[in-house]
């Protein structure tokens, strides 16, 4: 094995130990394939891997570290700087006094007198964020006047009459507030139910915003807001961080106000707002260009979100790490000449999404793996025009991937794919109409057409650049030995409801993936018996097969 | 007798089964748990992008520095690059077998997730790059100059233009 050979990553991690002279001086003389990244260990330098793939906290893994520090409290409770409990927990800490605790999670519904008694003992609070509250058993007023920088609440219930002024007076009561996320779920027996709206009204919005001037992070999940709260509110501010959820009266109106007010932006999320069109995107390509994370999902049939939002969002936000372009129902208008834009300007995207955009294809795939070095989770589910070839080569390329997602990708199907099979399937589930206007030999060789830009020997992808004809080739290189090939880290891999995949197409994904640990085979053709489990272990040692989702 | 220590069977590309003690096994970073689930299995583990003798290597790597502190799990800690000085023995350890090993090795170790092995390797990398000229690297690394003549001049004149 030579320099050349070795993981990109690990390239980079050597050259990151170069001063930054000599990069730019000696390094990008060296050869091609130095010069490219010559220019990347300043970025490598600035974002460590864990910094990378930040997840939102999940309250599941609050829950897995919470016993463990609720076994050692006795011994660190002056140390302990952020807490999770339970109702069972907070009995057991009752007293213990905690001097300098600033964040608090309280995970279950609990009664304000327990409330009252934890937040005596926690003089330097500073967050808090109380899962599953219940305003019949806590009352709203014990979050006011504690003078908190965060305040995460999610309603159990429908929430009480007068929760626009208890709001109002939240803020009011805490002018330091910097993070603000409500959510509202209503739960049957253990089953959360989201959706239901908080409703609240436009003055109480514009209150918000004109008492918190240091707000920085806003959250209204599931809460019906109309766009009249921002527009009204016609001041500057600071927020840096947005979310709307499941909001049918927030329109382009209220997106264009808020990003010409706040400029400064770097997260968006507009999720299941059913009125957002391309006009809102073209405000926020227009007015936030330092944009880090965008994410639309929307709702419903006939959405007015086209290519030409994709192609804005290119020009303008060029610092883009995460972008979630997803859909509910099938998407027709995004193609692949939106997302090679994208994958063209956008060159440390993290993580991208692009459920249910059914037209695109393994262009797509090619451009991100040719630009996009940094891709570390990539979800397509429901792109239909997504084939083998193009899965195969996305995997071997794209190096630094570790999760990706294809379940209902219908074009991934076995080479030897034969017409008798869909035949079978087709009887027994009818596929929407439009599809069925089309052959399946049609529709097989349009994937196909679609694919022709990107051609694929294993190790080498290449991409054609439709508009400068230029041919971008991305190697990666045989060592003499047999058998050694640079292989990507990829971890997860979800090839759910793949219908045409069977076994021995599936033993060649898992080839291009030795390091995989978690696989999703449900609906899928593979039959999993003995010898191909010894198989599977052979080719994936990590892979745990009792746990990944396979049919049995 | 000898004491009983709990072993783990990895299987190399060639297929030579090597039994490694959980002690040492333990600087496998995010495998250890993957390894200790097999613990009670007979069957070794395959790691067909590993050969015998990079295992080796790193079994008596891992070994020498069996009993070095674990580096703090600081996220700043992490961010950073630590700046300390590759120890001497680490140096000729790495470099006694030549240039191809070394690169198997820094594979090998990003596989098994050895951080401490693969800092130092990757130091001991760089302090080849350092302080040479282009074509010096290109040299000792044996890379192909892919450049053309015309392109090559573009780039010198452009640096020439920068050290002004």
């Amino acid at each position: 094995m030579d320099i050349n050979n070795i993981p990109l990553e690990l390239l980079l991690k050597i050259l990151s130990y170069i001063p930054q002279n000599e990069l730019y001086h000696t390094i990008s003389q060296v050869c091609r394939h130095w010069e490219k990244l010559s220019i990347l260990p300043d970025f490598w330098r600035t974002f460590s891997y864990d910094d990378l793939s930040q997840l939102p906290q999940s309250s599941v893994q609050k829950y897995s570290t919470m016993e463990n520090r609720v076994a050692h409290i006795r011994n660190i409770q002056t140390y302990v700087q952020e807490l999770s409990i339970t109702r069972m927990g907070i009995s057991d800490i009752q007293t213990i006094v905690f001097p300098d605790l600033k964040h608090l999670h309280i995970l279950e519904e609990i009664s304000g007198q327990l409330f009252m008694d934890v937040l005596k003992r926690c003089p330097k609070l500073q967050a808090i964020d109380v899962q599953m509250y219940n305003p019949m058993i806590c009352s709203f007023d014990l979050f006011c006047g504690l003078n908190l920088k965060e305040i995460k609440i999610s309603f159990l219930l429908p929430t009480s009459e007068t929760i626009n002024n208890d709001l109002i007076f939240l803020t009011e009561t805490n002018p330091n507030l910097e993070k603000l996320d409500l959510n509202v779920q209503v739960r049957y027996g253990n089953v959360l139910h989201c959706g239901v709206h908080l409703q609240l009204e436009d003055h109480t919005i514009r209150q918000i915003l004109n008492q918190s001037r240091n707000l920085k992070t806003l959250a209204l999940r599931n809460c019906s807001v109309s766009s009249k709260g921002f527009t009204s509110c016609g001041i500057n501010f600071g927020l840096t961080e947005l979310t709307i959820s499941n909001s049918y009266s927030f329109d382009d109106n209220g997106i264009e106000c808020v990003t010409k007010n706040a400029k400064n932006l770097l997260v968006l999320e507009i999720l299941e707002c059913n009125k957002i069109t391309d006009k809102s995107i073209a405000s926020i390509a227009e007015n936030c260009p330092r944009l880090q994370c965008l994410s639309i999902y929307h709702p419903h049939v006939g959405v007015q979100i086209t290519n030409q939002s994709l192609l804005a969002v290119a020009n303008a936000c060029r610092n883009l790490k995460r972008l979630y372009w997803r859909f509910r129902s099938k998407n027709r208008n995004t193609t692949d000449s939106g997302v090679i834009a994208i994958a063209k300007s956008c060159r440390f995207l993290v993580k991208i999404s692009f459920d249910n955009n059914v037209h695109i294809g393994d262009l797509s795939l090619s451009s991100m793996v040719t630009y996009c070095l940094f891709l570390r989770e990539a979800s397509f589910s429901g792109c239909y025009g997504i084939t083998l070839k193009g899965i195969k080569s996305f995997i071997s390329s794209c190096i630094w991937l570790e999760k990706l997602d294809c379940s209902f990708c219908e074009g991934i199907m076995d080479d030897d794919y034969s017409p008798v099979r869909t035949n079978t399937r087709k009887s027994n589930e009818p596929r929407e109409t439009t599809d069925e206007t089309k052959s399946n030999k049609d529709k097989l060789e349009e994937f196909y057409n679609r694919a022709d830009g990107c051609v694929q020997d294993d190790v080498a992808i290449s991409y054609t650049d439709p508009q400068t004809e230029h041919v971008f080739i991305r190697h990666h290189y045989y060592d003499q030995r047999e058998g050694f090939i640079v292989h990507s880290h990829l971890k997860y891999l979800s090839l759910k409801a793949c219908r045409l995949l069977s076994n021995v197409t599936i033993l060649t994904l898992f080839e291009l993936c030795p390091d995989l640990r978690e696989v999703d085979l449900i609906g899928t053709n593979a039959d999993i018996d003995q010898l191909l489990y010894d198989k599977i272990k052979q080719l994936c040692p990590f892979l745990n097969l009792e746990n990944s989702q396979a049919p049995p | 007798m000898n004491k009983i220590v709990p072993q783990i069977k990895l299987e190399t590309y060639e297929k030579e089964v090597f039994e490694i003690d959980l002690d040492i096994a333990k600087k496998f970073g995010k495998l250890v748990p993957v390894l200790q689930e097999l613990l009670n299995d007979d069957k070794p583990l395959t790691i067909k992008t590993i050969n015998s003798g990079t295992l080796k290597k790193i079994i008596t790597w891992c070994t020498y520095h069996k009993d070095d502190p674990l580096p703090p799990e600081d996220d700043d800690n992490k961010m950073k690059h630590s700046t300390e000085e590759v120890s001497s023995w680490d140096d000729k350890f790495l470099q006694e077998d030549g240039q191809a090993a070394l690169f198997d090795l820094i594979s090998a170790a990003h596989t098994l997730d050895i951080d401490g092995l693969l800092d130092v390797a990757c130091k001991v990398v760089a302090t080849m790059i350092k302080g040479k000229a282009p074509e010096e690297i290109r040299k000792v690394f044996n890379i192909k100059n892919d450049f053309t003549q015309q392109e090559e001049d573009q780039v010198r004149k452009e640096n020439d233009w920068c050290e002004d």
